[in-house]
């Protein structure tokens, strides 16, 4: 479905010029849920503009990237990021996304998606029956996750307080960043979005520390695909240029604006990004 | 690595924590001029390209002829070409969360902390056996 088809409706400068806005919303946005972005991007290029599903696909890939390491810095700098849980935890989605490429070809994805469109709407729930929280702290740590050291702390400027967290639930975690890293393999769509609620709701990480973790996690993946998909010819430049610009900048003042908001004001336009993805997974499903 | 003279464990970790922090900045900050810098490359070659309508049609169907190897893209920065000089920021861009992963693996090393960094080599390696099957999320 195009609005327009054939001939592309706008002058260079002015695609340019909106694709860079929406970008930089876009940025904005994915690097406070930690999300990639590719679901406001993908449907942004192909519906507005016209512009053919793999080049948008391809510029969605960097976006990602983009996202992950225009708010890099600063994550790291607050000590939000929690570098042990993403390399744990990346192991499990890389070899989940492998394991879904492989299946890719035996699959009716038809029924995936409708499938985590469900999954979806059920994890909005979840997270909107925790939605008074602020940070809950559990009084300790699983085996697991004292045997890797993965509990730390950080400075919560929303809060004006050090907040040390533990950690539980590993393996639990692990198992669902492995389905999220296979649904990402499968469908192309929904990797950070499923794994902040693995973060937040199974191991128990404070909700920034699992946005700003899923966002280092996610350039990680990205950069490997974006290097296929740069191969493939699926990356061009006059579309990656305005887009990269625009998330990268999103993302700087993302990152700034994550330590200032609290909490529960991130999980609130979490879940409603939830419900979006939810509705579009179960679209697509039910058209097949 | 050189190990310092003197300081701590705990001070070279730091170090390589800040040196990660700069090399993040750094690369963001580099990749947005260089990108910024192919885009004016393009707008002063042909200025009235910007404002022609459809100036861009070769988007909306495949099969575009753009620069997508590392060949193709540095003989066309070398020339000073627009979208070559873009592409070179974007795969700038690209290399950003692989250093990242390195670096993070340089301060568990340095940490002693041998469980992460085999953690990080899988990670490693699973990355590049993704890249080579050339299919991933």
């Amino acid at each position: 479905m195009r609005l327009y088809s054939q001939r592309f409706p706008l002058t260079p400068l002015g695609f340019d010029i909106l694709a860079f806005l929406i970008s930089l919303g876009a940025g904005l946005l994915g690097s406070i849920l930690g999300i990639g972005g590719g679901i406001i991007i993908v449907p942004a290029l192909t519906l507005l503009f016209g512009i053919d599903i793999r080049y948008a696909i391809g510029a969605s890939i960097v976006a990602v990237v983009a996202t992950s390491s225009g708010a890099a810095a600063a994550y790291l700098r607050e000590r939000i990021t929690n570098n042990r849980v993403a390399m744990v935890l990346e192991i499990a989605t890389t070899s989940g996304a492998i394991s879904g490429a492989f299946i890719a070809g035996y699959i009716s994805t038809r029924w995936l998606y409708f499938i985590f469109g469900v999954i979806m709407a059920y994890t909005s729930l979840m997270m909107f029956r925790r939605r008074y929280e602020e940070v809950v702290i559990l009084p300790k740590a699983t085996a697991w996750a004292e045997y890797l050291r993965l509990p730390d702390s950080y400075y919560d400027e929303a809060l004006g307080k050090e907040v040390s967290y533990k950690v539980v639930n590993t393996r639990g975690g692990l198992a669902l960043m492995y389905i999220a890293g296979v649904v990402s393999g499968l469908l192309g769509i929904g990797s950070g979005a499923l794994k902040v609620p693995a973060m937040d709701l199974v191991m128990r990480l404070p909700l920034k520390v699992s946005t700003a973790t899923s966002n280092f996690m996610i350039g990680v993946t990205a950069t490997a695909s974006a290097g296929v998909y740069f191969m493939r010819g699926d990356i061009d430049p006059y579309v990656a240029a305005p887009v990269a610009t625009g998330v990268l900048i999103g993302a700087i003042l993302g990152a700034r604006l994550l330590r200032k908001i609290r909490s529960s004001t991130i999980r609130a336009v979490f879940i409603l990004m939830l419900l979006v993805i939810s509705a579009q997974m179960l679209i697509k499903g039910v058209r097949g | 690595m050189n190990p310092a003279p003197e300081g701590s464990i705990h001070d070279r970790v730091i170090r390589v924590e800040l040196a990660t922090m700069l090399i993040l900045r750094m690369g963001v900050l580099a990749s947005l001029l260089v990108i910024g810098f192919g885009m004016l490359l393009n707008a002063i070659k042909d200025p009235a390209m910007l404002l022609a309508p459809g100036g861009l049609s070769h988007l909306v169907a495949p099969g575009a002829a753009f620069p997508h190897t590392i060949r193709e893209v540095a003989s066309g920065a070398v020339a000073l070409h627009g979208e070559a000089v873009m592409m070179v920021g974007v795969l700038l861009l690209m290399t950003l969360p692989a250093i990242r992963v390195l670096l993070a693996g340089v301060v568990f090393l340095l940490q002693g902390d041998r469980v992460f960094v085999l953690i990080t080599l899988c990670v490693l390696g699973l990355l590049a056996c993704s890249l080579f099957l050339g299919k991933i999320g």
